[in-house]
């Protein structure tokens, strides 16, 4: 059986960030739970001899960790290709300096909007101006350097202008993902599902940024699925290529998988990671094809999406063995329009407020901010 | 973008690189197969492709790959390695995996 090529190593669920789309799940680890940092060296090694070859360590925040430098050493000295997925907050130009001294190769910073008060709006906190500072000083540094942007409801009217901006800040890289709507995300999923007419026009609005970059910026996209005709090749197959290990050295096939009733996570204070991806009932549970029910079983389609995302066929249809409704060749498909009847034109408009605190206000009543772990 | 000039440098962009050869499990030959890895993904190289990429170290211009390649291609004319370069290069730099 072929190891995994990537590990998502979410190091802490601490973020001094709460946008309305976290990926993370609503069931937090609390810090005292988390890995110490020998745990993750071991995990880095161990990754890198099952043929690992990115790292990306993400959170949460992962700068709320003091121990992050030494983490990035870890896995750069395995041999991993080191990328780090944050917010920017608790960056200062010495600390980026250790790091990519400590070996970070890639560096994907999050945005949120191209307005601040957009922007800190959906983060429910003050945000956007940092990290538009720290751009400037990440672009100093030998790493390279991809702009994230999420896309959704409320921002995709402004796409344009947003990629625009984003393209000052000069990445090499930039990724637009619609929301996934998975964790927080899918609590907020009436505020932040966006119209087919949007998702239309953003597809238009991307190549052309694509064609206008070429050479210059690399632009990838994550379209959503809930207005595909076919599901997404979730995590490129379950237990196929990635392995996710959570704040509690928890290891998952997904960011999601913990909504599966009936599934227990090894742990890697337990085991190998090695003995985890090749035995673990969690990992061999929806792995390869005898699991799957029709259409999946017969269909040209299965080598391709695996048959769609477990996650959401159990958040849909409550059976994480169902085929993911999203395909229009599931006889679930129906549920997707239901899901999509409550999309209607509601943009809050936050240019409109004139402090934090109205965001706030118009927050609260609109949608969910993700909140912290307990200590 | 155009292609690399005679007088161009080509090396990997930020955040590209060799993966270690020495992995145990890896399903591929490493006499033969070569990854690059960049940002979100990785690519194998072999071959021709490989022999270009080996000499794209930022020191060496495009008139002395070509010359270092024809050492090994003795076959193919200059010409033909060249055209293969340009194209080959100019590919992976659309891809920010290469710059010059």
């Amino acid at each position: 059986m072929p190891g995994p090529l990537a590990l998502i190593a979410e190091i802490t669920h601490r973020c001094p960030l709460h946008c309305v789309y976290c990926s993370n799940p609503l069931q937090m680890t609390a810090a005292k739970a988390e890995l110490p940092t020998e745990d993750w060296v071991r995990v880095f090694q161990q990754a890198a001899k099952l043929g690992v070859l990115h790292l990306h360590l993400t959170g949460g925040e992962p700068l709320a960790r003091p121990d992050l430098t030494q983490l990035v050493a870890a896995g750069s000295k395995a041999g991993l290709y080191t990328n780090l997925i944050t917010s920017g907050l608790g960056m200062t130009e010495t600390r980026l300096q250790e790091l990519v001294g400590a070996g970070l190769d890639h560096l994907q910073l999050s945005f949120q909007d191209a307005r601040e008060d957009g922007g800190d709006w959906i983060a429910g906190t003050k945000a956007h101006a940092r990290k538009v500072e720290l751009a400037r000083i990440i672009k100093q540094q030998r790493v390279a350097f991809t702009v994230n942007l999420v896309v959704h409801r409320q921002n995709l009217d402004r796409l344009d202008e947003t990629i625009r901006f984003l393209e000052t800040l000069q990445p090499e890289r930039m990724e637009i993902a619609h929301v996934q709507y998975y964790g927080w995300a899918l609590q907020n999923r009436a505020a932040l599902m966006p119209t087919r007419e949007q998702v239309d026009k953003a597809l238009v609005v991307v190549a052309e940024a694509q064609k206008r970059n070429a050479g210059r910026i690399r632009i990838d996209s994550v379209v959503p699925d809930y207005y595909a005709r076919y599901p997404k090749a979730c995590m490129g197959g379950w237990g196929r290529q990635l392995v996710l290990i959570d704040p509690a050295g928890r290891a998952l096939p997904c960011h999601a998988a913990g909504v599966i009733p009936g599934l227990s996570f090894d742990n890697v204070k337990d085991h190998s990671l090695e003995w985890i991806w090749k035995e673990s009932l969690a990992f061999q549970k929806f792995r390869g094809e005898n699991w799957m029910p029709e259409p999946c079983r017969s269909c040209d389609r299965r080598k391709e999406d695996f048959g769609g995302c477990r996650c959401q066929a159990m958040q849909l249809l409550g059976n994480a063995a169902a085929t993911d409704p999203v395909c229009e060749l599931s006889p679930d498909h129906h549920v997707m329009e239901s899901a999509l009847q409550g999309v209607h034109s509601t943009i809050v408009d936050p240019v409109g407020a004139v402090s934090l605190r109205e965001f706030e206000h118009a927050g609260k009543v609109f949608w969910t901010y993700r909140v912290n772990p307990r200590e | 973008m155009a292609p690399p000039q005679d007088t161009s440098l080509p090396r990997l962009a930020v955040g590209c690189k060799w993966a270690p050869l020495e992995n145990p499990e890896a399903e591929f030959d490493p006499t033969i197969e070569a990854t690059v890895l960049f940002p979100e993904g990785a690519v194998r190289v072999q071959g021709t492709g490989r022999a270009i990429l080996e000499l794209c170290d930022g020191q060496r211009n495009m008139l002395e790959i070509v010359a270092e390649l024809q050492k090994q291609y003795i076959l193919v004319g200059p010409g033909r390695i060249r055209e293969e370069a340009d194209q080959f290069l100019e590919k992976l730099q659309e891809k920010r995996i290469v710059d010059y």
